[in-house]
């Protein structure tokens, strides 16, 4: 069980979080301007990358932010953990 | 003849000579003291065979000492009480205790299915694979009862285990796992640098190897030296010591599991296993060492035992393995066994040590010798001895002896520090697999590391706790390692192993040399598929004794090196935890949460018949004196439609939304606009996924200029909140909005029907509700019942309704005082299945329609949706997937045959024939229509709004039905929504 | 007018009758608190006219630590609970007073307060192994050291999500959520086999 340091709350089992998926995904800021492949690009086409990973974990049972936690997902080591709204 | 036979007259730590214990062996009655094994008191009684294999069913006696026992599996308890596949060398002895041994019927000593083990090569290798192959169809009746009567473990308790399981989660600095010498060495040093530490220890007593041989500390008895050590560490209050305890698991992020088993001399009321979650700054891994047999014809005969065991027994319990003894083996251990098994009163026979030279002058030596083959049966009788290095012309020595003490060298227990992935390599000239770099904050010490010697594993012991407490920020503490002035190495060639016959690699399983030899020569070359084709190491004791040999067998077969040959995975747990351990917590009353409304206890009283809405209950309906089912809830929803009806609503979600931003904020959060809303009002809205499907539904309310108030469905409570927080987080983080979760705080009614004004006008004085006061949409604060309240007027019945909510701790007032008052009026409660039933009547959709696939418009809702604006989803419905032409999209289905009632699960299909054809589509919802007279479904079906007036067919053809059913409308029932003005 | 809703009022283990079951003594005493006056605050920790509106009107500054839980007026407690959310605690009264008065000091600037009075069951666990009970359901550390007494912390205990505020090194409130609260204490109970577990008088 990953032992997820949140940045407000201290170190907090996974099984406090809820996982977001990827990180790294901009929404267009401009959603109707956006081509029907960009839009799909932005839905459905995301890495999933054997390695460093940014995703959002959210932390529901502790402050109910919104996390954006670097995870290796082959060792499950974790690097930088911050708010994602500091 | 003597109770304990093989007992010493003295001599045993472990022991307690004053308290005898009376215990049952396969049905005979036998005795030991307080603080024996059961495999130790097996012994002093005399009795050899303990177990049969697994697969030939042959005699098994006593071969280790802990938990890497292969041979003695036990059963203790009968029928309900039954436990079964434990080591003996596990059990405590206690008062009373029954215990079996294990494959064999109707007694160890006596196996029909021993004849298995009569004809030779009858199972190699594979066995399964090659002989139960086809027909497939003959598995299930004839293969597999088959394997499991001629090869099964102990049986399994008929009964559920009724007796107390506990967990316990904790958090330490440092974590040992192992209590010998490094492992108390390791948490003396931790504990005085001031670190948080918890000792783990698979014995009853701390010590490890100590209490199978003495040894000297710091110029004094080592276990003298271990129980002061354990006394300072005991008196710390940030010290745990866990006795009976087996560090089982290592996990990601350094969380570890220990499997404490109080047994034996554990407190009354004790649980019977404890599962111990550890989260720990740093891990010190001095889990010892495991002894390796030596490989020759017959080396499983009862008899045949580790030396170290065989020492450890008379050392720890005052117990002798036999009378005369044969040690043998390739390193310097033998000596020591031979002199603790001399001093204890077992006859020595003969030391047989591999390695020529080393001649001891107090014992009967044969340098280079080795043994050959066992001789005798059923058990031990005495040993055929050879020269090791196979010089021509030798005739080789019988030598009669009861007991065969050997040892192959030592094989350190990496199980944690390969479970928390840590690299392992092979030192091709120690032979020894050895920790390599760790995978997280752990060090392995002592045995564990490759340290047989005593002051070795102390200093480095003390060494890894020192470094451990480090990791937490704990400075070196004061005061010097302890020593000791034994620093005998142990080091031992490979591997040794003579002759042919059956020489048994995997005790447990049953593999020999001759099947690894085998797996080999048909081709399995990758470790991994040899230790599954030949189950090597498969058993309980997951091949602590065997592993290594199997894999220098494999490798010499294979002709190359061990290092390339590599191991199996070490997976957790170390040692078999027991299943009710861990599902402790996890079942019995509490297992999940049960959520109850405020009226919950009304509802219970009054007789309701509860459904699961998520971790909710809510009631389905309220069975009636004399209807059945279908009656009853027709019952409600007439009573409802014709008078007034109430219904429990407090499951729904609800959030409050405040901020300068609330109203821009809910433009983007749903597909239709709410900045228009005026206080005081509120609108059905939709909420979108961004990929366009609908998310979830409910109602909003504007309270304020900036404040909102909003439900969402039952089911889709913490999503929408994750969901809004997401939103107000990560993509439109510049807006000023502030969204509670208020579900808890709230608990809502809805009154229905048309007989709902005048009962809430009497509840409500104050409230005027004429619809141009209070018209359709809503929501006012008022006092009803004598409650401080808000009233929304929404329907989800198609009738004239008002929900009231008042904070929970009032619910039940709001709903008994409402009950009262609706004495006179004829209010029926209502549940989920007349809810259901009014809303399929109105083609209302629920999550079986808005089923995570549906768009606005494939329900019937396109309307809804705004056109401009930057919404979530909205983008998506401009996809072409989206538009295409074909989608499925909600239409109503009337059945031609209106007593009909629909199953779940059907079809939608074009033609009645029951041919395979691709469906138009499926039932989502059906009920039977108490207003309508007559069976209702709603479906999604390709291109349905075009095929109103179209006849379909509903069909399920597992139960071969089909009916005719025209499509219609979804809404059945007050299409003008006359009623919703009562 | 809510004239009669103290007599409305009723807890969420008014069902188990734990009144009848009080007595005796354990490892560890499981009781009910009293309800309790609660509002969720929420505002910009960093924005200085938020601050110090709430500090006009409830006497103290914000809470800024994580956890730290702060006395402010008239017996309530203000516990800081994430970056932009504390929770605002006061005995029962009905006159709505502090409500007011908050939401009167916010008014204008940002921020928000919502009454969640009713959202929580308050369960008291005390004794001399109220946090052995409570580590068999959660993985927060309990060592007196990573969470000393007076502070409290939003997490999973057993089957719910609990605010659990330490009062002393053996004495611990959980406010759980209200519709939880019922199947909670049973897992309470349960798990309380392992320590005697008794009902407070
Ligand atoms: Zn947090």
């Amino acid at each position: 069980m990953l032992l997820i340091p949140c940045p407000f709350c201290g170190a907090r089992d996974e099984t406090e979080f809820a996982y977001g998926g990827d990180a790294g995904v901009e929404r267009p800021t401009d959603p109707e301007a956006a081509t029907d492949e960009a839009w799909t690009d932005y839905l459905c086409f995301h890495d999933n990358p054997k390695g460093p990973h940014r995703e959002l974990w959210f932390h529901r049972d502790g402050c109910r932010r919104w996390l954006e936690v670097e995870r290796d997902t082959w060792t499950h080591e974790l690097g930088a953990v911050r708010l994602s709204r500091p | 003849m003597r109770r304990q036979p093989f007992r010493a007259a003295e001599g045993g730590h472990l022991i307690d000579r004053t308290e005898p214990l009376r215990f049952d062996f396969d049905g005979h009655r036998h005795e030991g003291y307080r603080g024996d094994s059961l495999a130790s008191g097996l012994l002093a009684a005399g009795v050899r065979i303990v177990a049969r294999s697994f697969k030939y069913h042959r005699p098994r006696g006593v071969w280790g000492f802990g938990p890497e026992e292969p041979n003695a599996m036990v059963t203790t308890g009968v029928r309900e009480e039954a436990r079964p596949n434990l080591k003996a060398t596990e059990v405590p002895l206690s008062e009373g205790l029954e215990a079996f041994g294990q494959n064999a019927w109707p007694s160890v000593s006596w196996d029909l299915g021993g004849a298995a083990g009569l004809a030779g090569g009858l199972m190699p290798a594979g066995f399964y694979y090659k002989t139960f192959m086809a027909p497939a169809r003959w598995w299930p009746a004839l293969y597999e009862p088959l394997i499991r009567r001629m090869a099964g473990f102990g049986p399994a308790p008929s009964a559920p285990d009724d007796a107390f399981y506990a967990k316990r989660r904790i958090h330490a600095d440092v974590l040992v796992a192992g209590g010998g010498p490094a492992g108390v060495a390791a948490a003396l040093a931790a504990a005085r640098a001031g670190a948080r530490v918890v000792l783990a220890d698979e014995n009853v007593r701390f010590g490890g190897d100590l209490l199978r041989a003495p040894g000297e500390i710091d110029e004094g008895d080592g276990l003298d030296w271990i129980d002061t050590a354990v006394a300072e560490l005991e008196a710390m209050s940030h010290v745990r010591l866990l006795r009976r305890a087996t560090v089982a698991g290592y996990y990601d992020h350094n969380l570890l599991t220990v499997a404490e088993r109080p047994g034996g001399e554990a407190p009354a009321g004790a649980p019977a296993a404890r599962l111990w979650f550890v989260r720990a700054r740093d891990v010190v891994i001095a889990a010892g060492a495991h002894e390796r047999p030596l490989l020759f014809d017959g080396n499983d005969r009862p008899g045949v035992m580790s030396a170290s065991a065989a020492g450890g027994y008379a050392h720890a319990y005052g117990v002798l393995a036999g009378r005369n003894a044969v040690v043998a083996g390739n390193n310097d251990s033998i000596y020591r066994v031979a002199r603790l098994l001399r001093s204890a009163g077992v006859g020595i026979a003969a030391v047989a040590d591999t390695r020529s030279g080393g001649d001891i002058r107090d014992l009967p030596c044969r340098a280079g010798g080795t043994v050959e083959r066992v001789l005798g049966s059923r058990r031990v009788r005495g040993v055929l001895l050879r020269r090791a290095d196979g010089r021509a012309g030798d005739k080789g020595e019988r030598i009669a002896c009861d007991l065969v003490a050997v040892s192959g060298g030592w094989s350190p227990a990496v199980h944690l520090h390969a479970q928390a992935r840590g690299s392992l390599g092979y030192n091709e000239e120690r032979g020894l697999i050895l920790p390599d770099r760790p995978g997280g904050a752990n060090r392995s010490a002592g045995a564990a590391a490759g340290r047989f010697d005593l002051d070795g594993c102390l200093a480095e012991g003390w060494t890894a706790g020192v470094a451990a407490a480090a990791s937490s920020g704990h400075e070196r503490p004061a005061g010097e390692p302890p020593r000791s002035p034994d620093r005998s190495a142990w080091e031992a060639p490979v591997f040794w192993q003579t002759g042919g016959g059956k020489r048994f690699v995997d005790l447990q399983y049953d593999v020999t040399a001759a099947d690894v030899d085998l797996a080999a020569r048909e081709g399995y070359r990758s470790v991994e598929h040899v230790k599954r084709y030949t189950a090597l190491g498969m058993g309980t004791d997951q091949g602590k004794t065997s592993g290594m040999a199997g894999l220098v067998l494999l490798s010499e077969a294979l002709g190359r090196p061990v290092a390339r040959t590599g191991t199996t995975t070490f997976r957790p747990p170390y040692t078999p935890v027991p299943m009710a351990a861990m599902a402790s917590g996890l079942i019995g009353e509490g297992r999940d949460a049960l959520r109850r409304t405020a009226a919950d206890d009304w509802h219970e009283a009054r007789g309701a018949l509860f459904t699961a809405a998520g971790l909710w209950r809510r009631p389905r309906y309220y069975p009636r004196e004399g209807m059945d089912e279908e009656e009853a809830i027709s019952a409600e929803v007439r009573e409802t439609r014709a008078g007034v009806g109430i219904v429990d609503v407090g499951t729904l979600g609800k959030v409050d939304i405040q901020g300068r931003d609330a109203a821009a904020f809910l433009d983007l959060l749903y597909a239709n606009r709410m900045s228009s809303l005026k206080t005081g009002r509120g609108r059905y809205g939709l909420m979108l996924r961004e990929d366009g499907r609908v998310f979830d539904d409910g109602v909003v309310m504007r309270l304020g200029e900036n404040h909102f108030y909003l439900t969402t469905t039952t089911a889709h409570q913490h999503e929408a909140m994750q969901h809004i927080e997401l939103l107000l987080q990560t993509v439109w983080p510049e807006l000023e909005v502030y969204a509670t979760d208020v579900t808890e705080h709230w608990f809502a009614a809805a009154l229905a029907g048309p007989g709902s004004r005048a009962l809430l006008g009497r509840a409500a004085p104050e409230l005027d509700l004429s619809d141009d006061a209070f018209p359709m949409m809503a929501v006012r604060a008022a006092t009803v019942a004598g409650l401080s309240a808000l009233v929304f007027r929404m329907s989800f019945s198609g009738e004239l309704s008002y929900e009231i909510a008042v904070p929970a701790d009032q619910g039940l007032a709001l709903w008994t005082r409402l009950l009262t008052e609706g004495r006179e009026d004829g209010l029926t409660p209502y549940g989920t299945e007349a809810m259901g039933t009014m809303r399929i009547e109105k083609g209302h959709v629920t999550h079986a329609e808005a089923d995570g696939r549906t768009t606005p418009d494939d329900l019937g809702l396109g309307r809804m949706v705004r056109a401009e604006g930057p919404g979530i989803g909205k983008r998506s419905l401009e996809l072409p997937a989206l538009r295409r032409k074909g989608r499925q999209q909600l239409v109503g289905l009337s059945v031609i045959d209106g007593e009909a009632r629909i199953p779940p699960g059907c079809q939608v299909v074009e033609s009645d024939d029951m041919k395979p054809a691709p469906p138009l589509g499926h039932v989502t919802s059906f009920c039977y229509s108490p207003t309508l007279g007559r069976a209702l479904a709603l479906a999604l079906v390709e291109n349905g709004r075009a095929r109103t007036g179209q006849t379909v067919y509903i069909a399920s053809p597992m139960i071969d039905l089909s009916m005719a059913a025209e499509i219609v409308s979804p809404v059945f029932y007050d299409a003008q929504g006359t009623r919703l003005h009562g | 007018m809510a004239d009669d809703a103290t007599e409305a009022r009723r807890s969420a283990l008014a069902g188990l009758d734990l009144g009848s079951r009080a007595g005796g003594a354990g490892g560890v005493l499981l009781g009910e608190g009293p309800a309790q006056e609660s509002f969720v605050l929420r505002g910009p920790a960093a924005d200085t006219a938020f601050a110090q509106a709430v500090e006009e009107v409830l006497g103290a500054g914000l809470p800024l630590e994580p956890g730290e839980v702060r006395e402010v007026c008239e017996d309530a407690l203000l516990i800081r609970l994430g970056p932009d959310e504390w929770r605002l605690m006061a005995p029962l009264s009905d006159d709505g007073r502090l409500a007011a008065r908050v939401a009167s000091g916010l008014a204008g600037g940002p921020g928000a307060l919502v009454n969640v009075s009713s959202a929580s069951t308050i369960i008291a666990v005390t004794g001399e192994h109220a946090a052995d009970l409570l580590a068999t359901g959660t993985g927060i550390d309990l060592d007196p050291a990573a969470f000393p007494p007076g502070r409290a912390v939003r997490t999973h205990i057993g089957n719910a999500q609990a605010l659990v505020q330490r009062r002393a090194e053996d004495a611990f409130d959980l406010h759980v959520p209200r519709s939880y609260a019922r199947s909670f204490w049973e897992w309470l109970e349960e798990r309380g086999r392992e320590f005697d577990a008794a009902v407070a008088l």
